[in-house]
């Protein structure tokens, strides 16, 4: 059963539609990437689905629950987690409080508002060991350089237990070797069997770490299938890497 | 699973982590100071002007510390919380005195109006953001006032407000000696509310306000229902805020419209600000601080506001995280300078302890993550 699934899914601001009947589905763990030109509604569509910005129309179901119109907390305590482009963090805590806050309140089933619980310090004190934080806990999440805080914001997705994470451009905004340790950092995330669904313009990323991916144009679907096929599609080539990049055999566009 | 080895910490790093036992040698010793100290300053002459000051300021840091929730930790510019103590105390001063009731019972009922009409402002400035907020609280603050000066004859008072409230009746306690009558319950009321707010402080709920307040795209994406928790954070405000304001009008034996002036509002907020924004212990030391400026910048009528007012400019150039804080640091180094001697180079000490919920004004960097979270 998919776990991830969008069915003619249409975002609209107004006058502009930012995502067009978009259809696609995301296989219990399986690694989806999400390419396309910026402004080709990813960011939009991660909205959608996290419930930050509800769908205009159309359907959205995870783990066959329809969620297109829950609100992002309870989306998030299916089970069902996503990090941003932007990096952020809870800037003025610890680092080990963002991933506590984020296991009491993030993980499903009942939790105390006055306590925090064994279970909740243990999904926390996981994800930090897990992203490689664990010794950083006092520091205070606004002084992280940046490799860190992307760490910390995929830690406190991890806190809340997730079966499937949307994550949004990863690895940019990282320099070569920072981004090879987070490649690296998010396959063994996905190793652990967690569904992931990955916004990312560096294909150098999408191709070590997906085996599936949609390219997004306009709002619209242009292509999916294997990076290796889809990479080779001309139209892709054409809208993506962009002419000249076709010519140079596209060998990936932003790096 | 294992793409990054495990470091040595393996463990929670106490320091780190948001919550703290209570010093309780501090807590027991506060707290008998504080019971003997009405007998002890009534065998001096003056001592009963004293004990006045210390109600002030049980009451007073009440409403601080319960506005520094919703102002400080939670970035909620709401300026709704001098029209919260109103309304407990126009709450309690209309039942016991035009009804008849037993000052006890409807001191009882001062927090529970308040806190709804908390909910009943609250659940609009959900849906609005920022300066909003200022506006929908500042206009809930003013047609209230309105209503205490013109409202019917058992409200207003024909415009000066209720006088000759009754007093709690003291039920033969302290020899029927309201002032130590009033010391105790104020006292009582001071503790619970402060240890309240200092539970919220140190636990998930008081890290959610921040979390919403750093970041609340990022936080409701890490489930946190910022309706539910907003709207308890107004009610939890306004009960205990509610209840000090209830408990002065009984305390003064009156309630006028002049509660609702503007120095009044500025002062409550500079005990917030210079005390220190957002801390547990900044507003309760702020209370002290404006209390005792305040009397000693009496002899200066008029310009007690401006004196004030320079105190609040001149905090906010200097020590713009406020008072406690930075004392808070000071004891930090000066016991870490106490310790047997380690390397030069070691500053475990002089790291400000970190109060969970604490620290820094709302201006955080962090907001603007998600294009827009409509419905909330």
């Amino acid at each position: 059963m998919a776990v991830v699934e969008c069915i003619d899914v249409t975002k609209r601001y107004g006058g502009l539609v930012a995502v067009q009947e978009l259809s696609f589905q995301v296989e219990a763990s399986e690694f989806f990437a999400i390419v396309g030109p910026n402004g080709a509604g990813k960011t939009t569509l991660f909205d959608t689905i996290s419930g930050h910005s509800p769908a205009t129309s159309g359907e959205i179901r995870f783990n066959g629950e329809s969620i297109q119109r829950a609100k992002p907390h309870s989306i998030c305590r299916l089970g069902l987690a996503r990090t941003f482009q932007t990096t952020t963090a809870f800037d003025t805590q610890t680092v080990l409080t963002n991933a506590l806050v984020s296991a009491v309140f993030g993980r499903s089933g009942r939790s105390s508002w006055l306590g925090f619980d064994t279970k909740a310090k243990e999904a926390a004190l996981a994800a930090l060991r897990l992203v490689g934080l664990a010794d950083r806990q006092e520091d205070q999440a606004g002084t992280l350089p940046i490799l860190d805080r992307k760490r910390l914001m995929l830690a406190t997705a991890l806190a809340t237990k997730p079966t499937a994470l949307l994550l949004d451009e990863p690895v940019g905004g990282l320099n070569a070797s920072e981004r090879q340790e987070f490649i690296d950092l998010v396959a063994g995330v996905a190793k652990t069997g967690v569904t992931i669904l990955m916004i990312e313009h560096v294909m150098k990323a999408v191709q070590a770490l997906a085996s599936r991916m949609l390219v997004l144009h306009h709002g619209q679907k242009l292509a999916e299938g294997p990076p290796a096929e889809v990479l080779r599609d001309e139209r892709v080539v054409q809208v993506y890497l962009g002419g000249g990049a076709a010519r140079k055999n596209g060998n990936g566009a932003r790096s | 699973m294992t793409t990054t080895p495990n470091r040595p910490t393996t463990q929670i790093d106490e320091r780190a982590a948001p919550w703290r036992k209570p010093k309780w040698g501090a807590v027991v010793f506060l707290t008998i100071v504080a019971l003997l100290m009405p007998w002890v300053l009534l065998q001096f002459g003056g001592g009963s002007f004293v004990v006045h000051m210390l109600i002030m300021f049980f009451l007073w840091s009440i409403v601080a510390q319960s506005w520094n929730l919703v102002l400080g930790v939670s970035g909620i510019y709401s300026f709704a919380q001098l029209a919260l103590f109103a309304v407990g105390g126009w709450t309690t001063g209309v039942l016991s005195m035009s009804l008849g009731w037993n000052p006890w019972l409807s001191l009882a009922v001062a927090p529970v109006a308040a806190t709804v009409a908390a909910i009943v402002i609250g659940l609009p400035s959900l849906r609005l953001r920022g300066v909003y907020v200022v506006l929908l609280t500042l206009a809930f603050h003013e047609l209230l006032r309105n209503y205490a000066i013109n409202g019917p004859e058992i409200i207003s008072g024909g415009g000066y407000g209720l006088i000759g409230v009754p007093r709690l009746p003291t039920g033969g306690l302290f020899d029927g000696n309201h002032i130590l009558l009033s010391y105790y319950s104020g006292l009582v009321v001071f503790i619970i509310a402060t240890w309240a707010i200092w539970r919220i402080f140190h636990s998930p709920i008081g890290v959610a306000f921040a979390a919403l307040r750093d970041s609340e795209g990022y936080a409701i994406g890490r489930g946190i229902n910022q309706f539910r928790i907003k709207l308890f954070l107004f009610g939890f405000s306004a009960f205990f805020t509610g209840l000090a304001g209830g408990m002065m009008t009984h305390y003064l034996g009156s309630v006028s419209p002049s509660i609702f002036a503007f120095s009044v509002l500025i002062n409550v907020l500079a005990m917030i600000v210079i005390g220190g924004w957002g801390s547990f212990g900044g507003p309760i030391l702020g209370a002290a601080l404006l209390l005792g400026l305040q009397e000693a910048l009496r002899d200066l009528s008029d310009y007690r506001t401006l004196g004030i007012g320079l105190a609040l400019a001149l905090m906010a150039v200097v020590a713009p995280q406020g008072v406690w804080p930075l004392l808070r640091d000071r004891v930090a180094r000066f016991l870490a300078e106490d310790e047997p001697k380690k390397s030069a180079g070691d500053v475990a000490g002089e790291e400000p302890e970190n109060e969970g919920a604490t620290d820094r004004s709302g201006s955080s960097a962090g907001g603007g993550v998600v294009e827009s979270t409509p419905g909330h």
